[in-house]
């Protein structure tokens, strides 16, 4: 019997490796079959020339399925379900996206899937990400160079090559890298305003008598007012803090006060006879900002709980208008948060935006650099069909592909307006009143994710906020005023190569810092400030911070090489 | 005594008893010994892709670099720290309540206040720490405002955030988890002495106190020795689950332990080599610990584990 067992047992341990060896052989004659087709009809294309705008994408529109991560658990509106947008894709293209999330830490499921080599068929990753590296160095992405070669020739025209050159690693390209801008980012398009905004509630506004807002010393009276009159409500909200998410601000809503007391932080932290660039913690201004907040936590005015408040914790709090002065997202503020408000609780909590603030006599200047990119949409070696993929990509990427994630049908959900698109009226009020919705229900800018800069769709959302929500847009000009263009100054994508020993001292200058900020905020004394501040300095500098800064200067000098600027 | 078997015969006496232990023992082979094979990682600079054969060698720099390392020092303070007063607080506690248990007349009352001890037992970590932001949140939490009323805390202070209070909420959660549970073999062992001792000391004229004193704790001591060993054993590995999800930006110098530090290390940064010289270095600890525990007592009460 038990023989018998054993016998059963090994004949279907060898049945499923047979398995597995046919299946890859499978894939791996579909990869070889695909192959020869792109090369035959690229020559069938040089033959007839009508064909050259015919695109690759076209040739296979059967049911297609693939795999991808987001990196950003926060990104459930992603996920593919019965969205318009995402059915029209897989209703033109046959392919649809299965978007899988983290269910904890990013970076914790990022690593261990890195680690056991364990990938979905694609991945949507911040391009500067210290993983970024790895995966290339591994082997574990395919180019896109040598996708685009074998499956779609024509799709390398269609790309930037100013984005190409920059992106570019080894000579190669190894992402499709989303919302890279084109220079003339900073005249045209929506305003850029790169912080998020503090606002102040309407009503709490009024009560104190409409002061002037315009140093931080009035920031602060007001506040103090504020929570003389409403000795209930929390004076101050802020995002979320965590600086390996967020960066050295630790919050989101930090800039605001660090573009304030340091209106030149990143001019100054590069020290070119010392070729180092600095931690922004050794920035005078930069600290001041912090300082500014134990000042605030010393008044009363600063909730400690929010220095470990999840996002969500902050976003439910904000929904119901408890905060006297609170930063949020521009255009979450106005489209998700307020017109909640207004239904909800009334008009007269909603929130209006403050002025950029004065400190110590200086203007704000916010640094808005054209975006290089946000995340990189790679292809990895698990990808069983890496063909249909960069097919799908090429589709996202052109003006079909944009215009059907971003605005949809014509005649169905949008027309042309003055030759700009425009959504139909009812889309239009759920996307400005309703944000959760219009995301469930449209899926609008959320299908594809390879956001591509564009004329007609930049106009046609400057117009859109223009005429339909002149509240943000007005806003948007009011900050935007303090806009310097940052792109020369070469301080993007300063993080050190994760496999370096830069990139582990860098850890633990972030784990530091981390750590510090509370104990910065929380200090109950100008002296108890100083001594945290030194004894974090201290123990940066043991653990090696300056070889971070000389290797930052590095990739500093890089970016600007990159950009043709040196 | 007969005279020696050889020991084919031995085995072959005793073939029913090792079938019987054979899965167990093939369990272990698998699962604990198998990946000790894992644990050469710690001499190499590992890195995933190069494997288990390729990966470079470095010697004990991760050592080196761990026994450098001013956050380790801290969380092997703080492992011994939070694990130390666990013990001193947990331990005890669990017999005391058996004790308090086996007293009691009434039998149903018994049986309720049983089932209510183990049944927090049950209850994740996760919903466990989520309940303690709740109830000791600055504002609205019940424990916060009884606290205050007391005149123990200040108005606004925040529990959850504050690295002092860390260690004692620590102690304090686990304790409440586990002492039902944990309560349940002194309970089993008490229900093991022989009545007869009892009713001896009745006659002898002993009292309440007396009888728990001189009968029921002296024949508690081998389970609560055998306990005690295992739980040395475990003072470096500090419940990993609480203190992980407990912990914040505000609490982490007091919550960083080497277990918190390893997964840290390993996991979230993908150092794996030097998130595995942590997690050896706390084995060897235990071991270590485990193994003093066990000769002292065998020395001193003749009861031990091995």
């Amino acid at each position: 019997m038990q023989g018998k067992e054993l016998k059963t047992l090994a004949a279907a341990m060898i049945a499923v490796a047979l398995l597995a060896g046919c299946s890859s052989n499978k894939s791996n004659e579909e990869a070889s079959s695909g192959g020869p087709s792109p090369s035959s009809s690229a020559s069938a294309a040089s033959g007839d020339a009508p064909q050259a705008n015919e695109l690759s994408w076209k040739k296979d529109t059967s049911p297609f399925k693939f795999t991808q991560y987001f990196y950003g658990n926060w990104g459930s509106a992603y996920i593919w379900k019965d969205q318009y947008a995402m059915k029209l894709a897989t209703e033109k293209t046959g392919v649809t996206v299965d978007r899988k999330l983290a269910t904890g830490s990013d970076d914790d499921y990022l690593n261990t899937m890195i680690a056991s080599g364990d990938l979905p068929d694609s991945i949507m990753l911040d391009w500067n990400n210290p993983a970024v590296t790895k995966l290339i160095k591994n082997g574990m992405v395919y180019s896109m160079d040598e996708l685009i070669d074998k499956y779609a020739p024509e799709f390398k025209s269609m790309l930037d090559p100013d984005m190409v050159k920059y992106h570019s690693i080894d000579g190669k390209l190894w992402y499709l890298p989303n919302e890279y801008e084109t220079q003339d980012r900073l005249t045209s398009g929506v305003p850029i305003v790169p912080v998020r905004p503090w606002f102040i509630r309407s009503d709490i506004y009024k009560a104190i008598g409409s002061p002037k807002i315009e140093t931080t010393d009035d920031l602060m009276n007001a506040l103090k007012a504020a929570k003389a009159k409403f000795p209930d409500i929390s004076p101050v909200g802020l995002e979320f803090f965590d600086v390996s998410k967020n960066g050295f601000g630790g919050s989101l809503s930090m800039d605001y006060l660090i573009d304030s007391f340091s209106p030149h932080l990143l001019e100054e932290r590069v020290k070119d006879d010392q070729q180092i660039v600095e931690y922004p913690m050794r920035n005078k201004g930069f600290i001041d900002a912090f300082r500014y907040l134990n000042q605030l936590y010393r008044n009363g005015l600063f909730d400690p709980q929010l220095l470990i408040y999840k996002q969500e914790q902050y976003e439910e709090k904000l929904y119901g208008a408890k905060y006297a002065v609170a930063s949020q997202y521009m255009n979450n503020m106005y489209t998700t948060y307020n017109p909640k408000i207004e239904s909800t609780i009334g008009k007269d909590q909603t929130y209006t935006v403050l002025d950029g603030l004065k400190a110590n006599g200086q203007d704000p200047r916010y640094p808005a650099s054209r975006l290089m990119g946000w995340q990189g949409f790679f292809i990895t070696k698990q990808a069983k069909d890496p063909g249909r993929i960069i097919r799908f990509a090429e589709y996202a990427w052109s003006d079909e592909g944009q215009m059907d994630m971003r605005y949809g049908k014509e005649g169905e959900t949008y027309d042309m307006v003055d030759g700009l698109p425009k959504y139909k009226p009812d889309i239009l009020q759920t996307a400005l009143k309703d944000h959760a919705t219009f995301d469930a229900k449209y899926g609008f800018q959320d299908s594809t994710l390879l956001w591509r800069a564009g004329k007609l769709w930049d106009d046609a959302a400057a117009r859109d906020l223009k005429e339909s929500q002149p509240e943000q847009y007005d806003a948007s000009q009011l900050l935007s005023k303090y806009d310097y263009d940052s792109y020369s100054l070469g301080m993007e994508n300063l993080t050190p190569d994760g496999s370096t020993p830069e990139a582990v001292i860098n850890e633990k200058v972030i784990d530091l810092w981390n750590k510090t900020i509370p104990k910065l905020v929380l200090s109950k004394s100008d002296d108890e400030f100083n001594n945290v501040y030194n004894n974090f300095i201290k123990q940066m500098d043991q653990v090696g911070a300056e070889k971070v800064e000389k290797v930052m200067y590095q990739l500093h000098l890089n970016d600007l090489q990159k950009k043709g600027l040196k | 005594m007969p005279a020696k078997r050889s020991l084919t015969k031995q085995i072959w006496l005793q073939r029913y008893l090792m079938i019987l232990t054979l899965p167990a023992v093939i369990w272990i082979l698998l699962f604990s010994y198998v990946p000790m094979y894992g644990l050469i990682i710690v001499f190499q600079d590992y890195t995933p892709f190069q494997g288990f054969i390729h990966s470079p060698w470095v010697g004990f720099d991760n050592f080196r670099e761990l026994f450098a390392d001013p956050t380790f020092r801290e969380s092997l303070s703080n492992t011994f720290k939070m694990s130390i007063a666990k013990l001193v607080f947990g331990f005890p506690a669990p017999i005391i309540l058996a004790l308090l248990l086996n007293e009691l007349v009434f039998k149903r009352f018994k049986r309720i206040v049983q089932s209510l001890t183990y049944l927090p037992y049950f209850v994740s970590w996760v919903l466990v720490v989520g309940f303690m932001y709740t109830l000791l949140d600055p504002d609205t939490g019940v424990i916060t405002k009884l606290l205050v009323r007391l005149g123990l805390i200040e108005n606004g202070t925040m529990l959850m955030g504050d690295a002092h209070a860390f260690l004692a909420l620590a102690v304090i959660t686990e304790v409440w988890k586990n002492i039902g549970w944990n309560s349940i073999i002194y309970l089993a062992a008490i229900a093991g002495i022989d009545p007869q001792l009892y009713e001896a000391a009745v006659v002898d004229g002993a009292n309440r106190f007396q009888r728990v004193w001189h009968i029921t704790l002296p024949s508690l001591k081998p389970t609560i020795i055998i306990l005690l060993i295992l739980s040395i054993g475990g003072l470096v590995s500090a419940n990993f689950d609480q203190l992980f999800l407990m912990q914040n930006s505000m609490t982490q110098d007091a919550a960083n332990v080497l277990a918190v530090y390893s997964y840290k290390m390993g996991l979230v940064s993908g150092r794996f080599s030097y998130g595995t010289a942590v997690g050896l270095f706390q084995s060897l600890v235990a071991f270590i610990l485990m193994y003093v525990a066990n000769y002292t007592s065998r020395k001193i009460s003749k009861e031990s584990l091995f």
